[in-house]
């Protein structure tokens, strides 16, 4: 994959990601504390978090080809990685200081993450079925 | 027309029996629909005799005949397989399918 297009895909994710954990947050607060308002360092940090993030993901780009199993390997060992990276700085700046804390903090990475997958899934599901109704006219056009 | 080796013997293969070719441990096969060859060229010279003949480059190591292309469908992984007529799946690599789009005239 060209550099040019492995930075869009980057791109993408971090607005995705940013998007998404402000949704989340936004919905959260509302319920829990909805006297709590937005101050612009928190605003920053999620978005450094967010980019961290995103930044992850060239691990996905392999420069020579894997198989689905390797792949779907360095899907899981990313997923961690970004567990992993997420927690420790968010104990770090202290956004999180407890156990329960820091397993709320995992089950929002994760959900994001289910996310951002889903997305991309979806996306590929719409992009195969236009491909798909292609061949059939490309096999009908042969055939006739 | 390919000139292909398979257990010493050579044969003629119609392109337009190509299923796809592949580049393995810098040996290049050809496969039609239930046998392989092995074949003289390089990858890269293939897609240019290839190119007008339905073919596109599906990974960095396979050419893929889309008039024996089934169906496509996405996985998990994030890139895209190829069910070939014959029953054979082919992985195309996310950064082609814009390639096969393309050819497809999307």
């Amino acid at each position: 994959m060209k550099r040019s297009e492995v930075v869009k895909d980057i791109i993408r994710d971090f607005l995705v990601i940013f998007a998404s954990i402000i949704i989340i947050i936004t919905v959260l607060r509302q319920i829990f504390m909805p006297e709590l308002a937005f101050d612009l360092i928190s605003i920053y940090t999620i978005m450094g978090f967010s980019l961290l993030g995103a930044l992850t993901g060239m691990m996905l780009y392999a420069p020579n080809e894997v198989s689905e199993q390797a792949m779907r390997v360095r899907i899981v060992i990313h997923f961690l990685l970004l567990e992993i990276l997420l927690i420790a700085l968010a104990s770090l700046i202290g956004v999180i200081a407890s156990v329960s804390a820091a397993l709320l903090f995992a089950l929002q990475i994760a959900v994001v993450y289910a996310i951002v997958r889903l997305l991309s899934y979806e996306k590929d599901k719409k992009e195969a079925e236009q491909i798909n109704e292609r061949l059939k006219a490309v096999k009908q056009d042969i055939r006739g | 027309m390919l000139l292909g080796v398979q257990e010493e013997r050579v044969s003629r293969i119609k392109l337009s029996d190509v299923y796809y070719f592949e580049a393995v441990d810098g040996k290049v096969f050809v496969y039609s629909e239930n046998q392989v060859h092995e074949v003289k060229q390089k990858l890269y010279e293939l897609e240019e005799l290839c190119r007008d003949k339905n073919c596109f480059r599906a990974s960095k190591s396979t050419i893929l005949n889309i008039s024996k292309i089934e169906s496509v469908r996405p996985s998990l992984s994030g890139r895209f397989t190829a069910l070939l007529d014959n029953g054979e799946r082919v992985v195309i690599s996310r950064q082609y399918v814009p390639v096969l789009k393309q050819r497809l005239g999307l």
